[in-house]
Parts: C-alpha cells; sequence; structure tokens
C-alpha cells in the first residue's frame, strides 16, 4: 500500500481534466471563471503538500497509471523538483487569470467565455502532465493537448491579426511536434521502449557500444529541435512576438509564464533522465543550445528595443530570457540546470506580472498598447505601475528581486564552463540590453506628459475602466510577493531545485 | 519651476517624478531620448519602413526555410538506411514488452485484440490524453465557427436560409431513398464495430467514426434542419460531455485502484470505455461537419 | 548503400514523404496548401512508425484462442501508436481548417504574405 499523497499527482490532472468537461457543461463565462480559479487554487495547494512530504522524506517515486507496473503500462514520476514546478505553474495560472479578468471579459464574447475556460483547464492538465509525464508517447500527446488549448487561447479575442498570429504559431507548433514524433520515431526503432528508465538503459547501451551512433544523435537532435521550436528557441521564435503580444492579457500572460516552460520541463526531464548530460555533452547538442541561448539573448533584446508596441515588447523580451534558459541547459551541468530550473520559475512570476500590469495600464488608457499613448498611465492606477516597475527590475536583474538571483547563479554555472568568458560577457551584454528597454518604458509610464495629451487620452477612456480593479490589485501583490520572496529567500529553493535534479 | 532658486536634491527628485521637470543625469537623459524619434516620426514613413521590413523578411524566408529543410531531409535520409532492417524479429521494438503484450492480454485485459488491449489497457492514459484532444478540437473549432457577431454578416446568413429552401422544395430523391435504406445498417454496422473491438479488428475510435458518418449521411440528404430537430444543441452536448465524463471517472477509478493494489472487477471497464470514445468520435466528426457547414449544431 | 535502401524501403519512403511535405509545408504561401503539406508530413510519420511494428510472415495481433504464442504476431505497440497519432493529427487539422475558413471570411484571401501585410496595417 503506497501512502496517500503519492496519489496527489494523478489527483491534480484527474481534477483538471474534469474541471475543463465541466466548464462545457456550464457554458456561463462568470461561473466558469470561477471553477477555473479555484482549480488552481485546488492544484496549488495539493502540489503544495506534496511538495513538502516529497522534500523532507527526500525522495522521488514513480506512480502506475493503472494495475500494470513498468515498462507494461503508463507511469508518471515525481519529485521535489515537479512538485515545486506544478505549485508554481498552478499560482501563476490562477493569478494571471484573476489579474487579466477584467480585459478577458471584454475582449472575448460572452457565449465563447466557457469554452476559454475549457481551454484553460485542459491547458492546466497538458502543463501538468508534460511536468510529470514518465513515458515518451505520453509526453507527445499532451504536447498537442497544449498547443491546440495554447492556440485557441491566442484567437480567443478574434480580431484579425489575432487570427494570422494563431495560424502562424499553430505552423510552427506543427512543425515542432512533426520534429518530436519522427525522433522518438527514430528513438523508440533502435531503443525500443517508451517508459523513461528503460529507454534510458536502452540508451546508455547503445552509446556505450556505439551501436546505432547515427541514429541516436539524429533522433536525439531532432527531439531538442522540436521542443526547441515550441519552446521559442532563438532562430524559431518568429511566430512569438505576434501570438503572444496579440493576444487577450491573460492569455499572454498564461503563454509566456507557462506553455513556453512546459515544454522546456519536458525538455529538462529528456535530458536529465534519459539521455543524461553526459551523452548531451558528448553528441555536441549542448553546445548547439548554448550557442542558441546566447544569440537568442543578444537577439531577443535587440528586437524588444525597436518595438514601440508595449506587449509585443514584452514578448520578445520573452525570447531573451527563454535564451538564458536554453544557455543554462546548454552548460550541460547540473549546476546549469539547476539555475535554468530557477530562472523558469523567476520567469514564470515575473512576465505574467508585467503583462497583467502593462493590459492595465492599457485599459486606464482608452485600450493604446503603443508606448508614447501609455505616458503616465501608471498615475491612473498606481499599482499596476508599481507592478510594472517590479517586473521590470526583476528581468534587468536588480538586488533583492528574482531576476538577480538567476543571473548570479547562471554565472556561477558558467565558471565551471570552457566558454566561461563568453557566456559570462553575454550575460553582461544582455542585462545591459534589457535596461535599454526596460528603462525607458519604466519612466515612459511615469513621467506626466503636458495636460493637453492627458486630456485627449481622457477623453478615450471609458469611467467604468479606471474604477479600482480588486481582483487585479490582489493579483499584482501576490506576483509582487513572489517576485521577493524568490529574490530574497532564494536558498531554500534552490535547495528544494538542487535535490529535484538529483532525484530526476 | 524657472525661478532660479536653487533646488535640494529631493525637490529635484520630487519635480523628475512628478514630470515636471527633465532629469538631470546624462544616462536618464540619453535613454528616454533613445526613444522620441521613433514615436515622433510620420504614421507614412514608419509604414513604409514596416512594409520594407515585412519584404525584407518575405524575401528571406524562404531561402532560410529551404536550405533547412533540405538539410533536414538529408539528414533523415542518411539516418534511415542506418535504422534496424525493416521485417527482422530481431529488432530492438521487438522486446518483452510486445511479448507481454501479445501473451497475457488476454488473461489481463479480457480482450484478444492485442492493439485494442494495449490502448484501453496497459496504455489507457495516452488514450484518455487521445479523448481529450478530440474534445478540445471540437471546442476550439466552435470558439471559431460558431455563428456570432463577429463571424455572420447578412449575406451569409441569405445564403443559408436559400439553401434550406432549395432543400425543401427540391429534395433529391435518390439521394434521399438510398440514406433511408442505407442509414440503418450503416448505424447498426457502427455498433458491431463498437462493441467488437476486443476480439476483432475496430473498437471504439473506427466504431465512432462509422456513426459519425451515418450521422452525416443522413444529415446531407434530409437537410441539416431535419437532423437538428432530432439531435438539439443540448442532447449532442449532452452525448458529446457525458462520454468523456464517463471516460475519465471510469479511467480514474481504474487508475487509482490500480495503483494502490486496490483489487476491483473492472470486467466492464472495457466496454465502458469503448462505448464512451465511441460516443465522443462520433460527436466529434459529426460536430466538424455540422460546425463547417453550417456554424451551428 | 542500395542494400540499405531496399531493405529499409519503408523508412526511405516515409523520409521522401515526410520531405515533400515539410517543404510544402514551410514554403507554400497558400494556407490551404500548407495545411495538406502537414497532413502529408504527419502521414509519413505514421508509415514510420508502423513499419517498424511490422515482421516478415507473422499475422495481425488478435490471439487465436488457445494459441497463446507470440512468434506468431506482428508487434502491436506501433499499430496503438500510430492510432492515437492519426487521431491527434486529424483534431490538429480540423482546428486549422476552421481558423482558415475565418481568415478567409474576413479577409477574402488565403496567401500569407498578403495576410501579413494587411495585418501590419489593422494594427495600432
Amino acid at each position: 500500500m503506497r501512502p496517500f499523497y503519492e496519489n496527489l499527482p494523478f489527483i491534480c490532472i484527474f481534477i483538471s481534466i474534469v474541471c475543463g468537461v465541466l466548464s462545457a457543461v456550464i457554458r456561463d463565462g462568470r461561473k466558469t471563471y470561477r471553477l477555473a480559479l479555484a482549480m488552481s487554487a485546488t492544484i496549488a495547494v495539493l502540489s503544495a503538500v506534496l511538495l513538502y512530504c516529497l522534500y523532507t522524506e527526500n525522495i522521488s517515486f514513480v506512480y502506475s497509471m493503472g494495475r500494470f507496473a513498468a515498462p507494461f503500462g503508463n507511469a508518471i514520476k515525481a519529485g521535489p523538483l515537479q512538485a515545486l514546478l506544478v505549485t508554481v505553474f498552478a499560482i501563476v495560472m490562477g493569478l494571471s487569470l484573476l489579474g487579466g479578468g477584467q480585459s478577458l471579459f471584454h475582449d472575448i464574447l460572452p457565449e465563447k467565455q466557457g469554452l476559454y475556460f475549457v481551454m484553460t483547464d485542459l491547458l492546466m492538465a497538458g502543463l501538468l502532465v508534460l511536468v510529470y509525464t514518465n513515458d515518451m508517447f505520453t509526453g507527445y500527446v499532451f504536447i498537442e493537448i497544449t498547443t491546440i488549448a495554447a492556440c485557441a487561447m491566442v484567437m480567443a479575442k478574434d480580431t484579425g491579426p489575432n487570427l494570422i498570429a494563431t495560424i502562424r504559431y499553430l505552423f510552427m507548433s506543427l512543425l515542432g511536434s512533426g520534429l518530436f514524433l519522427i525522433g522518438l520515431t527514430l528513438l523508440n526503432s533502435i531503443a525500443g521502449y517508451l517508459l523513461m528508465e528503460p529507454l534510458a538503459n536502452a540508451v546508455a547501451i547503445l552509446a556505450e557500444l556505439g551501436q546505432y551512433h547515427r541514429p541516436l544523435i539524429v533522433s536525439i537532435g531532432l527531439m531538442v529541435v522540436g521542443l526547441g521550436i515550441k519552446g521559442a528557441m532563438f532562430p524559431f521564435h518568429l511566430w512569438l512576438p505576434d501570438a503572444h503580444g496579440g493576444a487577450t492579457t491573460s492569455s499572454s500572460a498564461i503563454l509566456s509564464g507557462l506553455v513556453l516552460k512546459g515544454y522546456i520541463v519536458l525538455l529538462i526531464t529528456l535530458m536529465t533522465r534519459v539521455f543524461g548530460l553526459e551523452l548531451m555533452r558528448e553528441v555536441g547538442v549542448s553546445n548547439i543550445l548554448l550557442t542558441l541561448g546566447l544569440l537568442g539573448m543578444i537577439f531577443g533584446s535587440l528586437a524588444a528595443m525597436r518595438e514601440y508596441h508595449v506587449k509585443r515588447m514584452l514578448a520578445n523580451s520573452s525570447v531573451a530570457q527563454i535564451g538564458y534558459i536554453f544557455m543554462g541547459l546548454g552548460l550541460g551541468t547540473e549546476a546549469g540546470v539547476v539555475a535554468a530550473c530557477f530562472h523558469i520559475l523567476v520567469h514564470a512570476a515575473c512576465k505574467p506580472l508585467l503583462f497583467c500590469c502593462a493590459g492595465r495600464l492599457s485599459t486606464v488608457s482608452g485600450h493604446h498598447r503603443s508606448l508614447k499613448n501609455l505616458r503616465g498611465s501608471a498615475y491612473r492606477d498606481v499599482a499596476a505601475g508599481v507592478g510594472f516597475t517590479v517586473g521590470a527590475l526583476s528581468m534587468i536583474g536588480i538586488p533583492l528581486l528574482g531576476g538577480f538571483v538567476s543571473k548570479l547563479y547562471f554565472s556561477k554555472a558558467a565558471l565551471e564552463s570552457p566558454f566561461m568568458a563568453v557566456v559570462l560577457l553575454t550575460i553582461a551584454a544582455s542585462t545591459v540590453l534589457n535596461a535599454l528597454y526596460y528603462v525607458p518604458a519604466i519612466l515612459a509610464i511615469w513621467v506626466r506628459p503636458p495636460w493637453e495629451e492627458i486630456q485627449l487620452i481622457m477623453l478615450e477612456v471609458k469611467p467604468e475602466d479606471t474604477r479600482f480593479d480588486r481582483s487585479f490589485f490582489i493579483a499584482a501583490a501576490a506576483f509582487m510577493g513572489l517576485i521577493f520572496l524568490l529574490g530574497i529567500v532564494y536558498h531554500p529553493i534552490l535547495n528544494v531545485i538542487e535535490a529535484g535534479v538529483r532525484l530526476m | 519651476m524657472s525661478d532660479g532658486r536653487e533646488k535640494s536634491a529631493w525637490r529635484r527628485f520630487a519635480d523628475w517624478v512628478n514630470g515636471d521637470s527633465e532629469p538631470i543625469d546624462r544616462t536618464t537623459q540619453y535613454v528616454m531620448n533613445r526613444r522620441p524619434p521613433r514615436q515622433e516620426e510620420p504614421p507614412e514613413l514608419h509604414e513604409q519602413r514596416e512594409r520594407l521590413r515585412l519584404k525584407k523578411f518575405l524575401g528571406l524566408y524562404p531561402l532560410a526555410a529551404g536550405f533547412l529543410c533540405v538539410a533536414l531531409i538529408a539528414i533523415l535520409f542518411a539516418t534511415v538506411i542506418y535504422i534496424p532492417p525493416f521485417g527482422q524479429p530481431g529488432n530492438p521494438t521487438n522486446n518483452e514488452v510486445s511479448r507481454h503484450y501479445l501473451e497475457y492480454t488476454e488473461e489481463e485485459t479480457g480482450a484478444t485484440n492485442a492493439v485494442t488491449g494495449m490502448i484501453l489497457s496497459y496504455r489507457g492514459f495516452d488514450t484518455l490524453g487521445e479523448s481529450c484532444v478530440l474534445f478540445l478540437a471540437v471546442s476550439s473549432v466552435m470558439m471559431l465557427l460558431q455563428r456570432d457577431k463577429n463571424n455572420t454578416d447578412e449575406q451569409t446568413l441569405h445564403r443559408l436560409r436559400r439553401e434550406d429552401a432549395i432543400e425543401r422544395t427540391h429534395p433529391d430523391n435518390i439521394l434521399r431513398k438510398s440514406a433511408k435504406l442505407l442509414t440503418p445498417f450503416i448505424l447498426l454496422f457502427a455498433l458491431y464495430v463498437l462493441f467488437n473491438g476486443e476480439i476483432s479488428p475496430g473498437g471504439g475510435f473506427s466504431g465512432g467514426a462509422i456513426l459519425g458518418g451515418g450521422l452525416i449521411l443522413y444529415s446531407s440528404a434530409y437537410g441539416p434542419e431535419q437532423l437538428s430537430r432530432l439531435l438539439t444543441r443540448s442532447l449532442y452536448d449532452t452525448v458529446r460531455i457525458t462520454g468523456l465524463m464517463a471516460y475519465a471517472l471510469t479511467y480514474g477509478i481504474y487508475i487509482f485502484a490500480g495503483a494502490n493494489g486496490i483489487k476491483l472487477e473492472m470486467e466492464w471497464m472495457m466496454i465502458v470505455i469503448d462505448l464512451a470514445v465511441g460516443l465522443v468520435v462520433a460527436c466529434t466528426i459529426y460536430g466538424f461537419y455540422t460546425m463547417f457547414q453550417r456554424g451551428k449544431v | 548503400m542500395l542494400e540499405a535502401i531496399v531493405q529499409n524501403r519503408f523508412a526511405v519512403v516515409a523520409v521522401i514523404l515526410f520531405g515533400i511535405g515539410l517543404l510544402n509545408m514551410m514554403l507554400q504561401q497558400n494556407l490551404m496548401k500548407k495545411v495538406i503539406g502537414f497532413s502529408i508530413m504527419d502521414s509519413a510519420v505514421f508509415l514510420l512508425l508502423a513499419s517498424l511494428g511490422y515482421i516478415e510472415g507473422h499475422g495481425a495481433p488478435i490471439i487465436d484462442e488457445g494459441s497463446v504464442n507470440a512468434s506468431l504476431y506482428i508487434n502491436p505497440i506501433p499499430s496503438g501508436l500510430v492510432l492515437t497519432g492519426i487521431v491527434v493529427s486529424v483534431s490538429v487539422t480540423a482546428f486549422s481548417l476552421a481558423l482558415i475558413q475565418r481568415i478567409y471570411q474576413r479577409y477574402g484571401t488565403i496567401e500569407l504574405h498578403e495576410l501579413l501585410e494587411r495585418a501590419k496595417k489593422e494594427e495600432d
């Protein structure tokens, strides 16, 4: 008889699927919204309990989905890292919905709102399985669930540019999952298993004997590239600014904060549990990841500097931040993976906050999105202004905020790497570039324009838009709390991540 | 604030925060000045530049994409000739897992069709995910195509009304008669395939697809109005959601019991799941058809 | 070389199909053709996957009563995976076709470069 807490991951997945189906029954926007919030809160609490149990006992376990033990049946595997990631993901999901709630009901037609929450709930299920899965093919199926749900969330706003951004996003995602599937097929043909533990053994034996060397390398490469495309790795990120920048606020927050991370977490699982970091270094995939990550850090920031549209600027900045994560993975060491995992948490807290605040600021400025129309908007909603400032400063890497800690640990991890100088210089350059577009944005929202200009903007603002938005305020405060938490009490969190990576 | 009085640092800072004065340190000024040229350029110039950028992108993109694709294909080609030879029993894929499936399917799951046994019992969680994909696909197609004020204009409504009128006044007799004759048999065959998935080729997916095909035939012969009187939106939703819900609940109980070592009589599980999958698939197929054609169920 | 190609003929054909699908999907400007390319690409992967399970001379994995001998049947795993994969690909295709229908309703064209230009104009 297994202890009851081992059932929690499965119960979380089950809850999210059932909530998704129930949302289709209820169909009423407000009720399904509350259901989605309740679901996120429940999953967050259950995962926090699981995290506590796993961390104090310092174990990870395999949970067979059914009667049949591995390698015959499906299985999921949970350790401290997975529990931590899911806890944060559920919190961020709930807070993003809360923070973007007002514009969500403004942007989506009433009869389609119920369907929107079907998507968010099943997206949560997809993310949970991507984090927990211990089976390659289950991973593929839930990648597709996540893809469809994410695309539907982008197009929910239903404007023309939105539809076009969605179809570009969809095609790139399909290319990514196609490459992942063919990589999986090749790997299956030479190793013969789908469950990760026996597969890892088979891969280790193949690598040692040098058998099927070429198919092995190619299949690893295809899977990494496939997940990289879906995770917006540098040269494949062109779909991202339009898709994330054009969607409704909650969708942008969830897509940037969580969906990209889901694929990257699956990639981390593959790298550490199936292939092993040593093999990744040996076949050179690590170096490719490192190079693309470094290029992404620079070019993402450069693209963000050219933007005048605040949400697209944030989306381009996501490319740069994802570059950090890939760079950490590309270092090919445990320290690099730990730093990457920490940065996943930091970015999952900062970017949704920035998107929610940007959305709120544009709501109080007559739904304008370009920075020049947002001048002085922080005074119209101080909470949004403060939130934007905190998020931006954290992205730049100011001490006491989460972004600083992750940059610190990336640099620390880079010290052991043969490419130390390049990595450190790029981190420094990227920090400067981050500051070059975030500081003007902060100044733009805090500096009051001339009186006539304010009058002009206020003409377009409806009175109900400027009313105090309590749910946004709660969400922004909670996000800021999370960022400070990550920036100040980072030691226990890093301990959990280290234990989790060890127990992968 | 040009009264010439020497301001304290705090006062200057407060002015700056209020936006009353320009910041005096060089860096901030530099950073602030970086933006204005672009923000104040005339819209035509900006538009022209954007168009140029797009043109450059569209010119460059095919080259880069083409090169990457050809390289990928070459790599794949050089790879697949080294994978284990086709059709040999000693290949790595044919390991103890597949032998176990073949030898114990009947004993452990009660199905003689090893593929059905595998997808519904051993690897049933994948299949649950797959049903969720179908459910999601219908939901997202509904989100896109269901008639609302964004996607409907007078012209479309007019076209639909005209099609209905033609349907009523000039029914296609050959189609109607043959549909009337065939539909019962198609539905019967669908049920046969659905319930015999365990012992022969077939199962929920194939049976559901045939069932959906029968509905589509009936709908296209008698006009969508006729069928939507029988299969209303609420009935359609009920069937679709009951199907997935029954699957999720049954399988949830099964996973929970199996993982915790609780013995349960789950002989009925395969039948329930097969039926549930069949209903989900049939509703999905019919839903796609009617959404694309009419924009409503 | 030639022997290897003949031996892995299904895999080679699958790669050729995959290439056709991939090039269509990435280089065509017409959205419908892109979807068709995607379908070809997915079918190629399913062909490769299905060919993995085949064992020469063995029958379909439907166990006859009384003769539970694993060496009579082909490997059932790839068949099951292909079944799952096909369903996923159908769903995705339906979704992309619905999107294309909406785009056509709104813009009257499904050529990607025209759409991109129009979308740029519409933004604020």
